[in-house]
């Protein structure tokens, strides 16, 4: 997942992971994420993920970092997977 | 509406100011072809050139005082010069003309700087005392009429528009990298910023005093936005409204020749065309732009209001390549980085109005600042409310407020928002709370820039140095910046005035009469629904405007951006990678340009979003200004076309007028 999150980041997004921008960076602070590249990017992670994103305070204080969306959509996942 | 122009402490020989000063008013003529003078003596050269619309036979300037002290270069128009004649009158002062101009030099020999609070107008002007030799540049409140200053080889330059510092031997437009890049992310320059080097703008509601080596900066208006007492009902604060309206375009329609209206479609020009007409002897005249593209087109809302009121109504119909062929003429007469289109369609619409006779019009610009109209308004409250609402509060707010914005709407789109506005509820760019999604996503088109530095240093600076702005309210701090830079910075400038007066046409604007802003303060979010925007205004005139467009809801003026580009111009991608003018500019991201430009000309069109049509526009727009003004190609070498009046006060005149006795 984080493979293929990443590629379509650095596509969708214009950029690519380097020494600058990390796996770890803010990447709306870094200037490459906005407000309809973050609704793009929560309906990319629905659809190929199977979470639903905004329920539960799921994004309360997440970064918005690839690393902090691999570990939100992985938590989303193990609770779907536990409430089974 | 007139152009001015001039310098002050040359080191060039004053037998060369009247060749210079011809050459600076030249350069903006556009602004006043009517007639044309100017003021010399040993130390200033200023000038003017007019487009009469009040006291057409004797209104001409350079003005001086009876005793020959003042001298007064004057841009703009004074809506209240009758009321202030008939008090300088009572002070004994005679005048000789019925101008605007003179009663704003018989208010400044009167009063000095005390003068401008008084004023209610749209104005810039340079005003010069020939005894103690100071050189007094003012604008007025909201930056309406705009003045430039550049320093240069020791000399003071000043003009309504850059493009007249092209004339002036030696200058040089060099773009300002750090200006650059915080235009780039907050959308349009601040109030002292050009985007050049060594040029700066009188911020709104400022002057500039130089004597000698001393020179002087001072605020003589701040932006007041505190409420004053509520009317006791929503009846009352309705008819205030209208009564404060009616007034301001009472004013505003003082003009010896004909005045007609922008009618957009848009509830707030809707209105002023409504009172216009209302007062107007014979037949109103309204004009509009209408789109090819239905996405952007309130051609229906403007043919109804058009037959509701009985107007004669004229249109320019816009295609895509309508907006890109003027593309560079309009960017030159803006002079600025620019992040929409929408400001070329009104250049089109001005010259329809110039080739068909009127001088002046009248829009609904200020409305949306004043009453609360845009969205950001919602926004801010809901994100400072936010900690205090639950998920189900927050998605039904949402909801309400970018109902027109396709990507935000739709059940599962508010639903994923939650947390891109949860990304906003804290100030991470300190004071700019209400902003921090719009430059957020102005980020993305500082990328363009080499060495970007901090894009958002200049707005911080701006609003911590602004007095009692820490303790302004979050809707109250996003009202001022609104007026400070996109209202300022884009809508009455590089949208407004800069492309009508390209074509010689005066725009003004009842809404911004201060009188209605002290109104609004007062109004605003005390009756109806909250995010109902422009409640009262609605209220007031919904029995007069046709029904479709009071109930439309906030339909923002836009106009097709890097579409219009791509479907009608595919060789712009070439125009805009072309390396030898990427290296020319040299601020650009050679590498990012690229790959943004490809982008743009092979991905699908629903890929690109805002923030891609904003750099797209932002880095067209700047490789036009590169060409227009860096390079030079904008000045124009044809003399005025009309005659040059000079009043000739320099030792060399004077003696040779002696001579001559």
């Amino acid at each position: 997942m984080q493979q293929e999150l990443r590629s379509y980041m650095e596509e969708q997004f214009m950029f690519e992971f380097d020494s600058e921008i990390t796996e770890d960076t803010d990447l709306f602070k870094a200037g490459v994420l906005d407000s309809f590249g973050y609704v793009s990017l929560m309906a990319h992670i629905e659809q190929h993920y199977g979470v639903r994103i905004g329920e539960e305070g799921l994004l309360d204080n997440v970064r918005v970092s690839l690393s902090g969306i691999v570990e939100l959509v992985e938590a989303a996942r193990e609770r779907t997977a536990g409430s089974r | 509406m007139c152009g001015i122009a001039g310098f002050y402490r040359s080191a060039l020989p004053p037998l060369e100011y009247p060749d210079l000063i011809h050459g600076m008013l030249a350069q903006i003529e556009h602004r006043g072809p009517d007639e044309a003078g100017c003021f010399l003596d040993d130390r200033l050269a200023m000038g003017t050139v007019r487009l009469s619309i009040i006291d057409l036979s004797t209104g001409s300037q350079p003005i001086g005082s009876p005793d020959g002290r003042y001298w007064l270069c004057y841009n703009g128009e004074l809506y209240n010069y009758r009321e202030l004649r008939d008090d300088l009158t009572a002070r004994g002062f005679v005048f000789r003309t019925e101008s605007d101009t003179e009663v704003v030099l018989a208010a400044w020999a009167t009063w000095g700087h005390d003068c401008l609070p008084r004023f209610n107008g749209a104005f810039a002007f340079a005003v010069y005392d020939s005894v103690s030799g100071e050189l007094h540049l003012v604008r007025d409140r909201f930056g309406k009429r705009p003045l430039f200053v550049a320093r240069h080889g020791g000399a003071w330059l000043f003009a309504s528009e850059m493009k007249a510092f092209l004339a002036y031997p030696g200058f040089r437009f060099e773009f300002d990298e750090q200006q650059l890049s915080s235009v780039f992310a907050t959308w349009t320059p601040l109030p002292g910023q050009s985007g050049y080097r060594g040029i700066e703008q009188i911020p709104m509601g400022e002057y500039l005093s130089v004597r000698g080596d001393e020179v002087r900066r001072g605020r003589w208006a701040t932006l007041d936005l505190t409420p004053g007492p509520a009317p006791r009902s929503e009846q009352e604060a309705v008819e205030l409204v209208r009564a404060e309206l009616e007034a301001a375009v009472d004013v505003r329609l003082r003009s010896d020749v004909e005045v007609g209206v922008f009618a957009s479609g848009g509830l707030d020009s809707s209105i002023i065309a409504h009172l216009a007409a209302q007062r107007t002897d014979g037949q109103l005249r309204t004009f509009s732009v209408e789109f090819e593209d239905v996405e952007f087109d309130e051609s229906a809302e403007q043919n109804e209001l058009a037959a509701r009121l009985g107007t004669r109504h004229s249109t320019v119909r816009v295609a895509d390549s309508d907006i890109v062929e003027a593309f560079p003429d309009a960017v030159r007469h803006a002079e600025v980085p620019v992040f929409r289109t929408a400001f070329v369609p009104m250049y089109l619409l001005a010259r329809h109005v110039r080739d068909e006779g009127v001088k002046v019009v009248l829009s609904g610009e200020g409305a949306d600042e004043a009453f609360l109209g845009y969205g950001i308004f919602k926004d801010t409250r809901l994100l400072a409310e936010w900690h205090t609402l639950d998920n189900d509060a927050r998605l039904s707010r949402l909801s309400r407020v970018y109902p027109y914005l396709r990507h935000l709407s739709g059940e599962d789109g508010h639903r994923r928002m939650l947390g891109l506005y949860q990304q906003f509820t804290e100030e991470s760019l300190p004071g700019l709370f209400s902003h921090q999604m719009r430059f957020q996503n102005g980020r993305f088109a500082v990328r363009l820039l080499r060495n970007a530095g901090d894009p958002f240093a200049a707005a911080r600076q701006l609003v911590a140095q602004e007095p009692g702005y820490a303790e302004l309210s979050p809707v109250h701090k996003a009202q001022w910046l609104e007026f400070r830079t996109l209202l300022s910075g884009y809508l009455l400038s590089t949208q407004g005035e800069r492309m009508t007066l390209a074509h010689g046409v005066e725009n003004r604007c009842p809404f911004l009469d201060p009188a209605v802003l002290r109104r609004a303060a007062s109004l605003n979010l005390r009756f109806g629904d909250p995010d109902d925007e422009k409640y009262l205004l609605k209220r007031a005139y919904e029995d007069v405007l046709p029904e479709r467009i009071v109930k439309k809801g906030k339909f923002p003026y836009r106009a097709p951006d890097s579409a219009a580009f791509v479907r009608s111009r595919p060789d712009y991608r070439d125009i805009l990678t072309d390396p030898g003018t990427l290296d020319d500019i040299g601020v650009l991201d050679t590498r990012f340009v690229r790959r943004f430009t490809d982008r743009v000309f092979e991905g699908p069109p629903e890929r690109i979003g805002t923030k891609e049509n904003q750099a797209f526009v932002l880095l067209a727009s700047t490789v036009w200004l590169h060409h227009w003004y860096v390079r030079g190609l904008a000045r124009r070498d044809a003399p005025l076309g009309v005659p040059l009046h000079v009043v000739d006060r320099r030792g060399s005149a004077l003696s040779a007028r002696t001579e001559s006795v």
